[in-house]
């Protein structure tokens, strides 16, 4: 496809990787940080009080799973992927709360919590375009190698 | 390959959205439906102005004209106006309790200028004018356990029937006629387990029974014919108490500490406002430490709207609060709090 030099596709792939690393590993560590008011916030959301409880140890440990996917080289294809769903998971819930709720908790951590819900959204659908673009770019070799390995292991 | 992304990112969309909207539901229909979920949006009330009443004994009798009676528990000719900025207090006294040599009992402020004091135990049953405060009309009545007066010449009262159980009835007052109904369902014992409190719905001939015990209520029109029963947000339906006789004394009495789903109740002309007693599943002993919580129902239909904390004051926990139009008053041991609803 696109025929720009390989090493800057890696490179912007890394340094997407690395933002999105550097979010969710600040979400998580301020979630933690403050772990019985996160949890009791979540409590107070109209879409997930019920499962809260598990919501609350949910996303942050996922937070810290895919980071831990976006540093390896070998499932950083997968991580990226992944953060592309779990933005889209947050951006919906968001969605869902502007739209249909009859209020509007707050349950952010750290400096997350001084955005509107607006500019969350949008902060949110950033970081959703690019996750599409570094997995657009990511280097075709590197997906067919680990894809080779992935279908056959052995 | 690039095909192949594409449809990737897609699938992960769609999954994902599928994923929020699936929680959105599931949790809609919990909070309908099953669960105790209290609903808890911000910014229901702000808290406006207090006073010190100096003493405890005060309770709200009632409001006429933007100004808040409050009677003395202690001292029944005692009343304390104050308007409703919570600015100025005047101490008046009721007069024409000569005749009925009343020491206590509830008064009660109406809408319509008319003044009672009811007292279950005398038993009887006054009726005066607002301004002056003198009881003019004085009625006797069967002992009665609770009462509200329903219109100008009629008044709702629980008393125990010859069975030995409570029983909601209306009193005609001019004819002396009593009216009962078999509103209350026994669930033990027919005293204890239907205990509740009887809500009058500001500018409305509406009658409300919140059961203490168990998560219902009951709404009737002036007649105390059968509205719809309610359910408060909890899941205790069947009251859990225990009751013994002494057999030495012949008293009746708990036999362990009761659990209380629903303290206390008002309404205003749209809403039901109850304070439960009951954590729910999404608060921890942490959050409703320092709170009383108070669950909103539609006075229409019975349908839970949402919940608010009233917080503490110095201390103290709300020992009693009324609503009257978008005012929620609350009594602090000797304080009177003023907030104002945002709904």
């Amino acid at each position: 496809m696109l025929k720009v030099n390989q090493g800057f596709r890696i490179k912007l792939v890394d340094f997407i990787s690395a933002l999105f690393v550097l979010l969710f590993i600040y979400a998580a560590m301020s979630k933690f940080h403050d772990f019985e008011k996160f949890r009791i916030e979540l409590g107070k959301s109209p879409i997930l009080n019920v499962i809260s409880n598990y919501v609350a140890i949910f996303i942050p440990s996922s937070e810290i799973g895919i980071s831990i996917l976006l540093f390896s080289k070998r499932y950083q294809f997968l991580g990226l992927y992944a953060s592309f769903s779990l933005m889209v998971i947050f951006s919906g819930y968001i969605v869902i709360i502007l739209k249909f709720s009859t209020y509007i908790p707050c349950s952010c951590g750290g400096i997350l919590q001084n955005m509107t819900w607006n500019q969350h959204l949008i902060f949110n659908i950033v970081f959703i375009v690019l996750s599409i673009i570094s997995i657009l770019i990511y280097p075709n070799k590197n997906l067919i190698c680990s894809k080779r390995e992935y279908l056959h292991p052995e | 390959m690039l095909k192949i992304k594409i449809f990737n990112l897609l699938i992960c969309f769609v999954g994902s959205v599928a994923l929020v909207i699936i929680l959105f539901l599931i949790s809609s229909y919990k909070t309908n439906h099953f669960g105790f979920i209290r609903i808890l949006p911000s910014h229901l009330i702000d808290g406006v102005n207090s006073k010190d009443l100096k003493h405890n004994s005060w309770y709200l009798s009632g409001i006429h004209n933007h100004e808040l009676f409050l009677a003395n528990s202690l001292v029944i000719k005692k009343v304390l106006k104050i308007d409703t900025n919570l600015v100025d207090t005047v101490g008046l006294t009721v007069t024409g309790l000569e005749k009925s040599r009343l020491f206590q009992g509830s008064i009660f402020t109406t809408d319509n200028e008319v003044i009672w004091i009811m007292d279950g135990l005398k038993p009887s049953i006054l009726k005066g004018g607002l301004p002056h405060l003198r009881f003019e009309k004085f009625f006797k009545t069967s002992f009665f356990t609770g009462s509200i007066p329903l219109t100008e010449n009629s008044i709702a009262l629980r008393y125990i029937n010859e069975k030995g159980v409570s029983v909601l009835a209306k009193e005609f007052l001019n004819t002396n006629v009593l009216k009962t109904t078999d509103l209350l369902e026994k669930q033990i014992d027919g005293i204890f387990c239907t205990d509740g409190e009887i809500v009058k719905v500001q500018g409305s001939s509406k009658m409300i029974y919140v059961y203490y015990y168990r998560n219902q209520f009951l709404c009737t029109d002036s007649n105390l014919n059968l509205l719809y029963k309610g359910k408060t947000i909890d899941t205790i339906s069947r009251a859990q108490i225990k009751v013994a006789k002494i057999a030495s004394t012949g008293e009746t009495t708990m036999a362990a500490p009761p659990l209380h789903v629903n303290k206390r109740a008002c309404a205003n002309e749209k809403y039901l406002f109850v304070q439960s007693s009951l954590r729910a599943n999404n608060e921890t002993e942490y959050m409703i430490k320092d709170v009383s919580m108070i669950d909103v129902y539609a006075v229409a239909d019975g349908k839970y709207q949402f919940s608010f904390y009233l917080p503490d004051f110095r201390g103290f926990k709300v020992r009693d609060f009324k609503v009257y139009g978008q005012s929620l008053y609350a009594l602090y041991d000797h304080y009177l709090y003023k907030y104002q609803l945002n709904f």
